[in-house]
């Protein structure tokens, strides 16, 4: 197996070792967040709800922009830890590193794998909102919760999904880079907490990798670049860089 | 015979700190070759630099006369190994861990069942290897490196963790190798004894560097011999063998002398003089002690 030839099969391994991870367990985590919203809309306390001619509308906006704002860097930073701890533990590497295929494989595999998590849990997040807007409709009728906006819901989680690629593509170099756990978690956290600031920033939120997915939902004015299209250019750029690197370097 | 590892003048430092040095490596194919040392020598270095896990500063690697530097993946299609504590993912089954590496070797669901049984572990395939004991994650390490039928295989302190049974049942599944399945054995230990009666070939390596290389025959015909007299009034009677041109060294109660000293003169000469002889035994170096000495 050369090169290209082999990414499917070791992809495959990939998907392999994730059976009973907190890694695939974790891609439900979106169901938190409509929980949340269906709960608002259920007890109807909510201003989100109360005289609002659009709760369906309100309700998929908000439980889209809760995930982006406030879960999304965390899941992406706690995936990337947890998918590159299976290797690191007990210094996988040495023996992964020893089977007849390109080491790039191995590193594309994964950032793959990691993809297709958010991936899931995007999947999660549109098929739960859109559960709990029939829910909403069957047991709170006094919402007058309308017809089921797909778009409100697939759409912007669609440009979200885009627009992280970037940070997934850096979060994973740390990750596999750095053996150390507490260090990749702490290089996500803060580096959401400076998305967090740099959103607002004319200058830097078009470009800050954790701040693209804030940008997709809330664009501001004058940015040249589309966040999404920016972010996924940039992630194949690192991911082609970070397998160069990580094929050349030592194996412990 | 062939050599199926071959390397050249292989050096290898971490932080300015020299761990390989000018290493030439010469493993025959079809032998069981033991690569020995002390802790630290440079043995998992070593082997690292031989599977291309980390790169040599400077010499050169050649596997089934291929160079490792350009030719890793067809090298590896036909190695396998384990290096230092097996790489296994807890929390998946035995059979699970074993579907990993059989799926990028294209090797079949019977490869899985044949290697498991290999090792002793068909009972146990669907049992989660987080529960595993050390040995057992062991024995699932060789199989992992059974796994792809390899022509070469490399294993770096094989028997670690397992009981005595384990060790016995591993030194003959590595015995039986080269004659059964055609395949070049490459083991490395800190003790000679867990490989001398399996080990057609030894390396041994001290400070990175290689201080032996041969058949074991090789390093048996150096071993050194002596005759050892354990006599009462040892003194005394180290003067009385000197006086007569017998040079003897006193060790307490006993005087070693030349293994070319004639034992029944000597022994003639301490009973005639009044001296009580105790023993009177030709001694020779255990590899064990070469090793030591050596290293």
């Amino acid at each position: 197996m050369i090169g290209l030839r082999a990414l499917p099969a070791v992809l495959a391994t990939e998907y392999m070792k994730l059976r009973r991870t907190l890694a695939l367990r974790m891609t439900v985590l979106p169901l938190v967040v409509v929980f949340l919203y269906f709960l608002l809309g259920i007890t109807g306390t909510s201003s989100l709800v109360r005289n609002n001619p659009d709760v369906w509308g309100s309700i998929a906006r908000n439980s889209v922009s809760l995930w982006t704002m406030l879960m999304l860097p965390l899941f992406i930073t706690l995936e990337t830890s947890l998918l590159a701890g299976l290797e690191h533990t007990d210094r996988n590497w040495k023996y992964l590193m020893t089977m007849p295929v390109p080491q790039w494989t191995v590193y594309v595999s994964k950032y793959i794998v990691t993809l297709t998590l958010v991936a899931v849990a995007h999947v999660v997040l549109i098929a739960g909102t859109m559960v709990s807007g029939v829910l909403l409709r069957q047991f709170a009728p006094e919402l007058k919760v309308g017809a089921l906006p797909m778009a409100v819901v697939a759409w912007p989680v669609l440009k979200v999904t885009a627009a992280v690629l970037m940070a997934v593509a850096i979060q994973h170099w740390v990750s596999l880079r750095w053996p150390s756990f507490i260090a990749a978690m702490g290089f996500g956290m803060c580096a959401m907490v400076v998305g967090f600031m740099a959103v607002n920033s004319p200058e830097y939120g078009p470009w800050f990798p954790w701040s693209l997915t804030l940008h997709t939902l809330r664009p501001l004015p004058g940015a040249v670049i589309h966040p999404a299209v920016f972010s996924a250019i940039a992630a194949a750029a690192i991911t082609v860089i970070g397998a160069w690197q990580f094929a050349r370097r030592d194996v412990a | 015979m062939a050599n199926l590892i071959h390397t050249s003048k292989l050096c290898r430092a971490f932080n300015g700190q020299p761990e390989v040095r000018a290493l030439d490596l010469e493993v025959p194919e079809g032998a069981v070759y033991a690569f020995l040392g002390p802790n630290g020598a440079g043995k998992s270095t070593s082997i690292r630099l031989i599977l291309g896990l980390i790169r040599p500063d400077s010499g050169t690697i050649n596997v089934f006369g291929l160079p490792l530097a350009t030719e890793r993946l067809a090298v590896l299609r036909r190695v396998g190994s384990l290096v230092e504590m097996p790489s296994l993912y807890p929390h998946l089954t035995a059979t699970e861990n074993l579907a990993i590496p059989a799926r990028l070797l294209q090797r079949r669901g019977t490869d899985i069942s044949r290697v498991l049984e290999t090792v002793g572990l068909s009972g146990v395939g669907r049992k989660l290897v987080g529960n595993f004991s050390l040995g057992m994650k062991q024995r699932l390490g060789l199989a992992q490196a059974l796994l792809g039928q390899p022509e070469l295989l490399v294993l770096d302190e094989p028997t670690n963790g397992l009981d005595p049974a384990g060790i016995h049942e591993v030194r003959q599944l590595l015995k039986s190798m080269p004659s059964e399945h055609g395949v070049t054995v490459f083991p490395s230990s800190h003790l000679l004894s867990e490989v001398e009666q399996l080990a057609t070939h030894v390396g041994i390596l001290s400070q990175g560097a290689m201080v032996f290389q041969g058949p074991v025959s090789d390093l048996a015909a150096r071993r050194q011999s002596r005759l050892r007299v354990i006599v009462d009034r040892s003194a005394n009677a180290a003067v009385h063998l000197n006086a007569r041109g017998w040079s003897t060294d006193r060790q307490g109660d006993a005087l070693i002398a030349s293994a070319t000293a004639p034992a029944a003169a000597i022994n003639r000469s301490l009973v005639e003089a009044g001296f009580d002889v105790h023993q009177l035994v030709h001694e020779e170096d255990s590899l064990e002690q070469m090793f030591l000495g050596m290293t």
